[in-house]
């Protein structure tokens, strides 16, 4: 197993940082189930029958982004956890470091989808909708949430200021999810939240494979990305 | 479409589609409507079997809430649309009622569209008579002139004479037509015996004829009124008259007295239902959430956090331990999924109220029954009622009929509302009579239910009866009659809501002609029905206009 996931896993399952942090996901994601629970709620037009399943599968799926990237970039950082510029110093190849992070950020994300879980499925069990339907969209939120997790790391190696990598860790999250969104028809689908909405709705079209393959050969590409910029650093400390 | 192209709106009418195929065709005819506001249609459909080049007709039962909009019919085989037809609606084929005239001459009533009432007359042919009495919602009036009894079904005749017993207006008219009328069971409706054919050179009641005039001698009927040129009597809650002239002849097309007799024809008394499709709003439109299933989804959703954190914290320590962080959230989310389900079903129900309105002196009830679909959490639904018993939501909105009984559709998050109109077989009458001692009534149950919190309404007073079996025979204590008073609040029980909505219509109503009082009770008591996806709370209420003991006629 790779040694930079186990330990990666090891701190974001257990340690304090990220208890705290896990709870505070289920905080809310409990907060909003009950606030979709009153019967009155859905009698407004615009909050149809199912609607509601959709909106705590994409507010899931949006946190799940946030944290996974935010994780990665070191924005909220996990006791314990070695940064890949500490990485960078150790004696690991920079692929299994490289690989190593982005596979730690792919767990992370599937980790939340995984506590999400049952509050998703009041929501989906009061509404009436089957249980399939959140796992089609756990299958784009996982795969997003990857890919944004990858790019955070790479920022994480490819700013050292704090200011320039947080500006586009939200730079990244706004244009893909927001801007994503706002793009003509078929690229909107681009945008996880209007892929995941497919998924729920129409169930796993190719389009949402597409998508799910685009989101996974960005992370790739940052597998990559932090390889080359690891070996780099490792060239740059070794002729200083 | 409708009635000679007239649309009744809201009432249900024939659409009549032609058919013919090249192909042997096994579908389905859907018509569908145009809803305001929405943008999937309401669908009648109908199945279908065509055989290459066998033309076909077939009739699909519909109502059209709104003349905004196209009609489409299609003709749809295996889920694929095998041909289309797009019918514009217009807004001034849209009329109140109208008047459909069995005749062999198509004209004579066309003054009708002079009235201040949108009223049109549509000639039509025994073919075109109702096979369920609902299908006559949209007629004020039924003239018969020439009527052959070999050209309709049994189902036709009997929805045309429940029809007339539930509250319809019948028209016969005289002439050389009435003398050969042939049909037993439409004359034994009639006030009067039609006699021979006589002339007559002056009449006061037909004052301005051209004479002479043949008309039918008529022979009244005890509990008739009326005299030689017609005659009147009520068949059940509903009215039949009956004129011993040829409306349709010539001289009297022209007479300038006819606007004033058809008028008089056209509100012929009858007996308006004691449960108005209104009163379907007293029915509740949602039920909150259970207070304890809220606590208990709270208390469940505590205990996953708490057993998630200890999960988490284990599995940072222990070999292995990450085991059992999906376990724990696996069984919760079994274990929350099926807390849901069952707090939906708790919260989805279906809550009807059927009042069955005796009508005197036929064995016959109408009944309206309000049904709630209660789905606070949507889903889609089937409804389906007996076959006589034909439904429509009480706001248009898209849904699909398979038959008039028949409705599916989703089910609004606000809530479904429909009512279902049906005749059904009351072994069930009573009598009243007044005497100095006060108010003595029989109450004939014998074959029926028992009835229970029964109780008299007269003159905005009520008297509580004990149960009724198969017979009660009471005078009553004039000192135990009690004023009736609305309550403040609805009452919260939804079968005692209703019988105050009853109570308080009677009282407001003018007395019905003949009735001395009104019997209103509750049957079988109101009662849960736990099916596999729903809540069913079935409430009955039963109302019996109480006659004269020694009343003649039917």
């Amino acid at each position: 197993m790779n040694p930079v996931l186990r330990a990666d896993v090891r701190y974001r399952l257990g340690s304090s940082k990220a208890l705290t942090l896990h709870t505070l996901f289920l905080v809310i994601i409990a907060l909003l189930t009950f606030l979709s629970l009153p019967p009155d709620l859905a009698r407004l037009d615009e909050l149809r029958q199912g609607g509601l399943v959709l909106a705590s599968l994409i507010v899931s799926a949006v946190l799940t982004m946030y944290f996974t990237s935010a994780c990665a970039a070191g924005e909220i950082g996990i006791d314990g956890e070695k940064s890949v510029w500490d990485l960078a110093a150790s004696s690991f190849p920079a692929g299994t470091i490289a690989l190593g992070k982005v596979l730690s950020a792919a767990s992370f994300a599937a980790l939340q989808w995984l506590l999400a879980g049952p509050f998703v499925a009041v929501v989906a069990g009061i509404r009436g909708e089957s249980l399939m339907a959140i796992l089609r969209a756990a299958l784009v939120g996982i795969a997003a949430a990857t890919a944004f997790g990858a790019t955070g790391t790479f920022y994480s190696i490819m700013f050292e200021s704090d200011f320039a990598r947080s500006f586009a860790h939200w730079t990244t999250l706004l244009a893909v999810i927001v801007g994503g969104n706002a793009l003509p028809s078929p690229w909107h689908a681009l945008s996880p939240v209007r892929s995941l909405a497919i998924a729920v709705r129409e169930g796993v079209r190719p389009t949402v494979w597409l998508v799910v393959g685009v989101y996974l050969l960005t992370a790739g590409i940052c597998v990559g990305l932090v390889r080359r910029r690891v070996e780099r650093i490792r060239i740059e400390a070794r002729t200083t | 479409m409708g009635w000679a192209g007239w649309i009744p709106l809201r009432a249900w009418l024939p659409v009549r589609v032609d058919l013919q195929a090249s192909l042997p065709v096994d579908g389905e005819v859907v018509v569908d409507v145009p809803v305001q506001g929405y943008d999937a249609p309401l669908s009648f459909r109908q199945p279908v079997r065509l055989l290459p080049g066998a033309p076909q007709r077939v009739a699909v039962e519909a109502f059209i809430p709104d003349t905004r909009g196209v009609l489409t019919v299609r003709l749809v085989a295996s889920g694929r649309e095998v041909a289309r037809r797009d019918v514009p609606l217009s807004t001034a084929r849209a009329v109140e009622s109208v008047v459909l005239a069995l005749t062999h001459e198509p004209a004579g009533l066309e003054f009708l569209s002079g009235l201040t009432r949108k009223i049109r007359a549509a000639y039509i042919t025994e073919e075109d008579l109702p096979a369920q009495w609902q299908g006559y919602t949209g007629v004020r009036l039924l003239v018969i002139r020439d009527f052959n009894e070999r050209a309709i079904s049994p189902a036709q005749r009997r929805g045309f004479e429940q029809w007339v017993a539930q509250g319809g207006r019948l028209l016969v008219t005289g002439g050389a037509p009435l003398v050969t009328l042939q049909a037993p069971w439409l004359l034994r409706m009639l006030p009067a015996d039609p006699g021979g054919l006589i002339n007559v050179q002056r009449s006061d009641d037909l004052s301005g004829v051209p004479g002479p005039i043949s008309v039918t001698a008529l022979r009244l009927r005890r509990g008739a009124a009326g005299g030689p040129m017609g005659a009147r009597w009520r068949w059940g809650s509903g009215s039949v008259l009956l004129w011993a002239f040829d409306p349709f002849a010539p001289a009297l097309r022209s007479w300038s007295g006819r606007a004033a007799m058809w008028t008089a024809a056209l509100d012929a008394p009858v007996r308006p239902w004691v449960a108005p499709a209104e009163m379907g709003d007293a029915l509740p439109a949602s039920r909150p959430l259970a207070g304890s299933v809220q606590v208990w989804l709270l208390v469940l959703s505590g205990a996953y956090i708490l057993a998630v954190r200890r999960a988490l914290r284990r599995a940072g320590r222990v070999r292995g331990g990450w085991l059992a962080v999906p376990m724990v959230a696996t069984i919760f989310a079994l274990a929350m999924y099926g807390f849901a389900l069952q707090a939906r079903r708790a919260g989805t129900s279906v809550v009807q109220v059927s009042i069955t309105e005796v009508i005197p002196g036929t064995g016959l009830a109408r009944v309206r029954t309000f049904a709630a679909l209660i789905s606070p959490y949507g889903g889609t639904f089937h409804l389906r009622a007996a076959e006589d018993a034909w439904m429509q939501p009480a706001e248009p909105r898209p849904l699909t009929f398979d038959a008039p009984f028949a409705i599916s559709g989703n089910a609004a998050t606000s809530g479904l509302r429909v009512d279902a109109t049906q005749v059904v077989p009351a072994p069930l009458d009573g009598y009243a009579t007044i005497s100095d001692a006060g108010l003595r009534v029989v109450i004939d149950n014998r074959g029926g239910p028992n009835i229970a919190d029964a109780r008299i309404v007269r003159g905005g007073q009520i008297y509580r009866l004990p149960p009724i079996g198969a017979m009660l025979s009471l005078s009553l204590d004039p000192t135990r009659w009690e004023p009736f008073a609305r309550q403040p609040h609805p009452p919260d029980d939804v079968s005692d809501r209703f019988m105050e909505e009853v109570v308080a219509r009677l009282q407001r109503q003018p007395p019905a002609p003949g009735a001395i009082a009104w019997l209103v009770g509750r049957v079988g008591g109101g009662h849960a029905v736990g099916g596999p996806a729903l809540q069913i709370d079935a409430h009955r209420l039963v109302v019996v206009p109480l006659r004269g003991a020694l009343e003649g006629g039917p």
